[in-house]
């Protein structure tokens, strides 16, 4: 051993491993750290679903609702959150599973907080949906109001929340099928977008109702 | 660069894979226990989670789903189904658009892979029942045939149920 030390030629002392290593851990960890204070800035709660930041104010808009009656939309005047997603009722897959899972993270919100939320479906099917048969599709899938807006303020409303839809395999002025986008839109109370899931992340019940209680208890006034 | 080895490469292996793939499958016992599993048919395949979608009704369509398993070596196509409760029963499948929009598209066929699953279910592949003759109730089975492009049969009863 001690043969060996002599043969290292003379110069600066070499860095101790363990301290190459300390230093390469540490360069490691104030990346880490820095991404993760860098998303925590953007984003204090770890959304599950795409979070806006920085909250933008959601769009007003108006209807007419499942009894008939004018309906509005007035961000941050209803005191409450409003989940907001596109739909409409002849609408046989995605529209259904959307309205029962928001129904099972309703069921799954304490009493109080379900009073501070409403669930709201725009048809993009005005032309069909009438007001009974919205009134059946939502309150046979869960609890919402659903919305009938007639063109061409629809399109409006739906490009203003970044939602999209088109009529495809026309087989008839009453037959047709609507593509549309399967987002679900989070308004909070103080009336800005705070977060928008798609369906397919509703499943996860316990998740989507964590973030929907996060924005319940800190709405952006 | 020279392209020439990894060509011969790819031509070898075009040549060895199927070979080989075809040598695993027949060393397998062939699924005897499958007949058994299935009544009345000669198709290797397995049903669960069958059901129907309970729709309000007013609604006029609605969609079928199931997990079908292939305990065959031989892929299963399906072409067709039959229900007695729609006009029209068609095969269907979702895609997005570019925009992000998603719809349905009906496909002429639908396969079960040779000893693996096909999973039916609202947001993919998926059965289509139209025009409804009657309203459903939640809890009746409803008696679905799926049809294969050999003409071979399988009576799946699927309960009507909320998702």
């Amino acid at each position: 051993m001690s043969d060996e030390s002599r043969s290292v030629p003379p110069g600066p002392r070499p860095r101790p491993w363990y301290l190459s290593a300390g230093l390469a851990l540490l360069a490691v960890a104030l990346v880490l750290g820095g991404a993760w204070v860098y998303a925590r800035v953007q984003s204090p709660f770890p959304f599950y679903g795409t979070a806006y930041t920085p909250p933008i104010p959601a769009p007003a808009f108006r209807g007419t609702d499942q009894d008939g009656r004018p309906w509005t939309f007035t961000p941050g005047a209803t005191g409450r959150a409003t989940a907001i997603f596109f739909g409409f009722t002849h609408c046989p897959n995605i529209c259904p599973l959307t309205l029962a899972y928001i129904e099972r993270v309703r069921q799954a919100l304490s009493e109080e907080e379900r009073q501070k939320l409403d669930v709201v479906l725009v048809s993009v099917d005005p032309e069909r949906d009438t007001p009974e048969r919205l009134k059946a599709y939502v309150e046979y899938f869960g609890k919402a109001q659903g919305i009938r807006i007639p063109e061409p303020a629809l399109s409006e409303v739906a490009r203003s929340y970044g939602a999209g839809y088109q009529k495809v395999d026309l087989k008839g002025p009453q037959d047709y099928q609507v593509n549309h986008t399967t987002a679900i839109y989070l308004v909070d109370a103080g009336g800005k977008l705070r977060v928008l899931w798609d369906y397919t992340q509703l499943p996860a019940v316990e998740r989507v109702k964590r973030d929907l209680t996060y924005v319940l208890e800190n709405p952006r006034l | 660069m020279n392209f020439g080895p990894l060509l011969g490469a790819l031509a070898l292996a075009s040549v060895l894979l199927p070979v080989s793939a075809t040598a695993s499958s027949a060393s397998r016992p062939a699924p005897q226990t499958a007949q058994t599993t299935v009544s009345a048919v000669r198709l290797p395949l397995v049903v669960r989670e069958a059901r129907v979608m309970a729709v309000p009704p007013t609604a006029t369509e609605t969609s079928a789903g199931m997990v079908l398993r292939n305990l065959g070596s031989k892929p299963i196509v399906l072409t067709a189904f039959r229900s007695d409760v729609a006009a029209r029963n068609e095969l269907m499948t979702m895609h997005h658009d570019a925009q992000g929009r998603m719809g349905m598209v009906t496909v002429k066929s639908l396969t079960v892979p040779a000893r693996g699953e096909l999973v039916l279910k609202p947001g993919g592949d998926h059965l289509m029942l139209m025009g409804l003759k009657r309203p459903l109730r939640v809890g009746e089975r409803l008696t679905l045939t799926l049809v294969t492009a050999d003409g071979q049969t399988l009576t799946v009863r699927a309960p009507v149920q909320k998702p």
